[in-house]
Formats: structure tokens, sequence, C-alpha cells
């Protein structure tokens, strides 16, 4: 009878699993809405301290700030911000719209501005986004310099005094040096406002964002998604025709292309590499498929120290540069889609100059034999480094392939384990041959293409490459008005054709397949979907 | 009885200490500097990595920080992420599915394969038995990405069957498909498990008394042979439910299902230390339960065998 009892127990345990998996909660989509494809964001969704891309993919409807950028047309164009005035580029009048609320009624101050910068400025927030405000005066005071080998002292402050509130909508900007297109900049995330209830509860925020832009996030989770409705209260320039997003999280990009083929999805971007073959994917959605360039540049890092003495000699390097075929390449291994790079900036930025990197970009094996034989030739074998983690592989063989057939020297892809130790290993200065270099634009002008990675000082100058005549040139620009600094940052642009710090390989495109439900699909220049513009059959 | 679990689960703890001690070494012990690319294609600012670094103590020693990590555990938390996110919450999240696709793919395996194996005993050599033996070989001879991707194709996305993936929280009708594509796999080993035992306990002496006592055939088969035959099959069961519940990352990515399995090779990917031994510290505590049901099992369905 004991026996009996516990398998009846069996049973029972089987029976109460069998009720817990719940009946399918199949819902249609509501009318007006839009089901797109999402992935889990990292973290919390702070706008501040989202620099990784399926956070920001959530945050992007949500939020608006000073400035956005017109999905059309690329230009700059006032968002909440009614005015955006300087005489010296240093000093920024910025005047509000009145009458902007955010998604919790509230509307958006001033303040709102001035104590987000604040916050973020703050060293011991540790934000990611962080220092973007070094250039305004005071940000030395929230993040004091650590002494050696200890850690930072707690800051005096946690105001910048660069930082002025004026009046309920006005408030003013004062900048170390001169940021000519500071304006610009203003687009990113990280200047964007948070709302009172921000700061009471970071954590809390972090969950359920509110911003003030065209659609307020009702309700999700990381892991099962989030329904964003269209923000009545809104009274912005984007004001969007369909009536909500339910962003649907997808673990991997083929499950989500299967679920659009199969009618469950209506927006999905970067459709996967393997249904871009031979146009596979375009015969699988009858041709409603949209390409178009996005603001990212692709290119081969140099290493910059006496790990390989032969690639540091820039005529090695522009022979290397001219013996890859980028449009064989982009033409076959990507069918097509993007297009090879002709320059150090992506094209659809401010400031874009084709031919940028003139002759040395083009395939032109001839030539390239030429100054590899000037240079001395090169000895030995180049080994090229990525992420073995990462889709890279396919094209780093190609590159290298390229190489190999027309300088005639042994080139091997070596693959890092993965992203982090990649990353460690290419800013270490024990790269002894060239790695892949992405850059992805934070907002769409030359500036940001240029400053952060090729200036002495610039953020993420993984190669540590210092020149100069550039570094000058980069001094000017800030002097000057924001059209004649774009041409600056142009010569500047050309100068680095001499050396080579990095090698531009091609601009990729962004792919998006859709639902027969979907009329227009707009992207900006970053490469994602712009929902206010996105109209629907009815 | 009583004693003998208790002994066990006192066991549990030396194994639960050494698995997060070794785990947790290794996970710190990857090369690579665990914030590189935290920031995107920027280098991360200085504030970042201070924070980070206080938070997480990277500056102290490993068995300094494993000495926290306990301390932690001991208190119920199971620490945050480097992504901000509690690890308890990103279990939470992702157990559920896994839990569900393995009991309920545990389930569809023990009724085909056990159907299966007996029937294939009762004529061992005959047509069920070879043909089922057959196209279980060609099961297993396939990567279960094979059959998973196509199941998906041509049930979910050509016929429309089923649902093509599985969306947070999970359905009994989303699971379904991938329940059967990894229960496929599975029910040929329990099959033949089943098969040789029951073969060999129906030459055993009682079965022929049982027949000679006049009982059906059914009730020999079902009610004297195969509790009798079980063992072999349950320890099986045991090892595949504690598997399934480490994750079976292949056929959860086709699917899209969030699991356990997911949440570990990303974390692993992304350097994610304290994730990763958080994951594996509760897979290997249930392994260790379903062990532990497993052993008692046997002595219900053999009553020779006893604990004390």
């Amino acid at each position: 009878m004991k026996h009996n009892s516990i398998s009846l127990g069996i049973v029972t345990a089987l029976a109460a699993l069998a009720a817990s998996i719940s009946p399918g909660h199949a819902q249609a989509s509501q009318p007006g809405w839009v089901t797109a494809a999402a992935c889990t964001p990292a973290g919390p969704l702070i706008p501040t301290n989202t620099t990784e891309s399926c956070g920001s993919d959530v945050l992007q409807p949500i939020l608006s700030g000073l400035v956005t950028t017109d999905a059309k047309t690329g230009a700059i164009i006032e968002d909440i911000a009614e005015s955006i005035t300087t005489t010296d580029n240093k000093t920024w009048t910025i005047k509000l719209r009145k009458g902007r609320k955010f998604h919790d009624g509230s509307e958006v101050l001033a303040k709102n501005f001035v104590d987000a910068w604040n916050w973020a400025a703050y060293g011991p927030n540790g934000q990611s986004n962080n220092d973007w405000f070094s250039v305004v005066i005071g940000y030395g005071d929230l993040n004091p310099k650590a002494p050696k080998g200890e850690k930072p002292p707690a800051p005096a402050t946690n105001r910048m005094s660069g930082l002025k509130v004026v009046g309920d909508h006005e408030f003013q900007v004062e900048l170390k040096n001169p940021v000519p297109v500071f304006r610009a900049q203003l687009s990113y995330k990280a200047f964007y406002p948070m709302p009172d209830s921000f700061f009471a509860d970071p954590a809390a925020f972090g969950r359920k964002p509110i911003g003030a832009g065209p659609f307020q996030l009702i309700s999700g989770t990381p892991d099962s998604g989030y329904k964003l409705a269209a923000f009545t209260g809104y009274t912005g320039p984007a004001k969007p025709s369909i009536k909500g997003i339910d962003l649907k999280i997808y673990t991997s990009r083929e499950a989500a292309y299967n679920d659009l083929v199969a009618g469950n999805l209506d927006l999905l971007r970067d459709i996967p590499a393997s249904k871009l073959v031979a146009d596979l994917w375009k015969r699988d959605l009858r041709g409603r498929t949209v390409v178009q360039p996005r603001a990212n540049i692709q290119a081969l890092g140099m290493p910059f120290t006496d790990a390989n003495p032969q690639l540091l000699k820039p005529m090695v390097r522009q022979a290397l540069s001219m013996a890859i075929d980028r449009k064989a390449i982009v033409d076959i291994l990507f069918n097509g889609i993007g297009q090879p790079a002709t320059g150090w900036v992506p094209p659809g930025v401010e400031g874009y100059q084709p031919g940028a990197c003139g002759e040395y970009c083009s395939f032109n094996p001839a030539k390239a034999k030429d100054l590899l034989s000037k240079a001395g030739g090169y000895k030995g074998e180049i080994k090229l480094y990525y992420a073995g983690d990462s889709e890279v592989k396919s094209a780093m063989d190609a590159v290298c392939n390229s190489i190999q057939g027309t300088l005639s020297i042994t080139c091997v892809t070596s693959a890092l384990s993965d992203n982090a130790t990649f990353r460690s290993f290419t800013r270490s200065g024990k790269a002894d041959g060239p790695f892949p270099s992405n850059w992805t634009m934070d907002y769409p002008s030359i500036d940001n293409a240029l400053i952060p990675l090729y200036s002495k000082d610039g953020t993420s100058n993984r190669g540590a490459y210092e020149n100069a005549a550039f570094d000058a040139l980069m001094d000017k620009a800030a002097k000057e008005d924001s059209a004649a600094a774009i041409k600056t940052y142009q010569e500047a642009e050309r100068l680095l054709t001499a050396e080579m710090p990095r090698v531009p390989l091609w601009n990729p495109a962004m792919t998006v397949g859709h639902s027969p439900k979907v009329r227009s699909v707009t992207l900006y220049a970053n490469g994602r979907i712009d929902y206010s513009a996105l109209s629907l059959k009815d | 009885m009583t004693g003998y679990i208790l002994r066990r689960l006192l066991q549990f703890i030396p194994v639960f200490l050494g698995t997060t001690f070794v785990v947790f070494f290794l996970a710190w012990g990857m090369p690579g500097d665990p914030l590189a690319g935290k920031c995107g294609d920027r280098e991360c600012p200085d504030a970042f990595v201070a924070a980070a670094t206080e938070e997480f103590k990277l500056d102290r020693p490993l068995i300094v920080r494993y000495g926290y990590y306990l301390a932690d555990l001991g208190r119920g938390d199971l620490g945050r992420s480097f992504t901000g996110r509690d690890v308890s919450e990103q279990l939470v999240a992702a157990f559920p599915a896994t839990v569900r696709l393995a009991l309920l793919a545990v389930l569809i395996e023990v009724l085909l394969g056990i159907t299966i194996g007996v029937f294939a005993a009762l004529r061992p050599g005959k047509a069920f038995d070879t043909t089922t033996m057959m196209v279980g070989l060609g099961i297993i001879a396939f990567p279960s990405f094979v059959i998973a991707n196509l199941a998906q194709l041509v049930f979910g996305v050509r016929l429309g069957w089923f649902p093509v993936t599985v969306n947070d929280p999970t359905s009994f009708a989303e699971l379904l498909l991938p329940a059967i594509v990894l229960a496929l796999a599975h029910q040929v080993t329990l099959s033949r498990l089943t098969r040789s035992a029951v073969i060999e306990t129906m030459q055993s002496d009682y079965i022929r008394t049982a027949r000679a006592k006049g009982l059906g055939e059914a009730r020999i088969v079902i009610v004297h042979a195969l509790r009798n035959s079980l063992i072999p099959a349950v320890t099986y069961i045991g090892k595949d439910i504690g598997g399934l519940l480490a994750g079976a990352v292949v056929v959860e990515g086709v699917f899209n299902i969030s699991g356990v399995g997911g949440l570990i090779v990303q974390s692993i990917r992304s350097h994610d230390g304290i994730t990763i031994v958080g994951a594996v510290t509760v897979v290997v505590v249930a392994y260790l339960f379903i062990n532990l049901l497993v052993d008692l099992s046997y002595a219900v369905l053999d009553p020779r065998i006893r604990y004390d």
C-alpha cells in the first residue's frame, strides 16, 4: 500500500505539472499596432547608461531630446528645443518649447535637462555615458582624479558650474573648449531630459522608463517584451500615425525571420546573413524588403606600437588597403548589401565627402605591389585578429585572401575567444596585426567619426594614433562656426590617407523585412526604425 | 528512509560549495577584461570603470571576492549581474520556460519510449522491433538543430500546425513542437533500454509462474514485468531531466525559448561571472535533487532495495 501511495503522489505531481502549463494566450495584434522584433535589453533602461543596441532599440521611440534627426533628410532639427544659439561655440543658450510633456504628465522644463546632465556626469553614479559631459565646465569637480592606485575621492559637489537654469524654459551651457557641432551632439540620448521621478528612484525608471517621446511604455519586462502605446499628450514634430508598438523579444534573428515569413511579425531589422544569400529573403517576403545605408563604418584597425614595426610604415598600410578588393567582398559575401568605403566617415552623415580616401581605398593590385616594394617589402606573415564570437570571420577571411592574392604575403586570421578578450588584446598594444574595428555614429555629424578615434586624446583611439597636423585642424575647427568647422574636419579626414591609422573597408546597410500590413518604413541614419513615420495599410 | 534522505541532503553542502568554488574561479578566470566592450564601440569612461570595479570588487583577489559571494549567498542574495539586473530575477525569468519544456519533453519521451520498448520486447527481432530500431537510428543520426529547424520550417512556417516560435510567458501549445523534437531523440535510447530490460524479465521464473497461474498476458507484462524492468529506464529519465534543465541550448535557440541554457551561454560570452555562477549553481542543485528522487524511486520499484 505504501508504494501505491507514492505512485499516487507521482501521478498527482504530474497532473499539477500539466495544469501549470497554461494554455496559449495567443493574441491577435490590435488594430493600428505593429509587432516588431527586439532583443533583451542587457540592463536597466536608463538612457545615460545604455550603450548596447537592444536597450537603445527600446528607448528610441520613448525618448525625445533637444534636437532630433529628420529620418528622411538626415538633417538635425529642433525637437524640444525652440532655439539653440551661441556666438563663440562655448556659451550656448537653449530655449525650450512650452507645453512639451513627459509621459507622467509633468512638463519638460529646463531643470529636467540640467538635473539629468548633472546626474549623468556625477562620477560615483558610474554612467557609461559619463564622458559626454567632459566638455562642460565643472565636469572635473564631479569626477575628481584618483591618486595613483587608489579609489577616486568623493566629489565635493554634484552640480556642474557650467550649467545654469535661466528660467523654466531656458538654460545656459558653458563649455571648456569651443565645440562647433554641440547642437548635433545634443541629438545623442545622453543629453535627454529626465522627469523629476527619475531622481527619486532610478531603479524604478530603469524598469519602466518615462520619456517625452512619441511613444509611452505601457508594460513589459526585458524577457517578455514591451508594449509601447502612442503618447496622447505628444505635441512634438514626430507625431505617429500608428497606435502602438508591440516589441517581441527574440533570442535569435533566425527565429524572428521565421515568424516574419509565417506572418506572426510585422517588422524585423537586420535580416540574418543566411537569408540574404541569392536574395532568398526577397522571395520569401515577396519584395516586402527595405535596404538603407546606415551610419556605420567597418575598418581594419592598425597597431600603433612597435609590436610589428613593419606595419608602422605608411606605405605598407597603403599597399594593404589597395590590395583589398572591397567591391568583390561586398558583392559576393554581403550579396551587394552595403557599399565599399571611400573614406573614414559613413555616408548619410553631415560632412560626408565621397572619396576622401582617394585612390588608397580603391582596389589597384599594380600600385599596391609597387608601394610594397618601395616600402622594402614585407617579411613574415600578417596576422589578422578578430573576436571568435562575432560574425566577422568570413569577411576577415576574405580580406586576408584578397591581401594574400594581391601582395603574395601570407595572411592568416586568428580568432580570439570572445569580444572581451579581443578588446583587451587590441588595446593592450600587444597586437602585432590588424583587427576589425567598427564605428557606429552616436550622432550624425563628421566630427563624431574623427575626434574620438584619431585625435590625440580621443576617447576611443585604441591604436593610440597621434598626428600633430590632424590635432591642429581639430583645434582650428573648434573656433569656427559649424559650417566652416565641417570644412576643416573634411580637410582633416583627407589628411588620414598619409598614415592610414585605420583602413576603411565598407559601410554596411540596414536590411528590414516587413509584413503586408506595413505600407512604408523609414529608417534613421543609425539604422533604427522611425516609428513615427511608419504607415500601415487600413 | 528519513535518515538516508537527511544524509543525502547533508552531502549536498560540500558538493554545493565545491561547485560554486570551481565555477566562480573558472568564470572569473576567463582571459580578457570583463569590462571591455561594455560600452558599445566606444571605450568605457573612467567613472564607469571605477564604479563597476568598486561594485564588483574587481580589484580584490578572487578568493576574497568568493568570500563576499558566499556571504551574500548566505543571505539569499545571488548578486547582481554586470548589466545591473539581479541574478535571481534573471533566473526566475529563465527557469519556468526551461522546466516546462523539460517536463513536457520527458513526458512525451516516457510515453513514446516505454510503449515502443515494451512492444518491441514482446516480439524481439520481428517487424515492429526492427522498424523502430532503424527509425530510431535515423533520428539520432541527425543533429538536433537539423531536426529542430526542419520541424520549425515544415510544421510551423509552411503547414502552420504549430506556433513558429515561443514567447514569454510560454504556453503549452507553443512548447509542444520543441518538446516533441527533444523527446524524439531521447526516446530512442529509452525504448532500447526498456526493450532489453523487459526481454530479460520476461524470461525469469516468476513470469512463468504468473503464466502458470493463468494470468492474462496484459497483466503479466504491465504489472509484473514492466515494473521490474523500469530501474534502468528511470535512471536514464533522471539523467535526462537533469540534462534538459541545464538547457537544451540548441533547441531553445531555434524556437526562441529564453531558457537557462541561453542565459548561461549569453553570460559566458559577456563574461558575466556572477550570472554564470548563479545559474550553474541552481542547475547543479536541481540535478542533485533529481538524482536523490531517482535513487528513492529504486526502492519503490524494487522492494529488495532498502535505504536505512
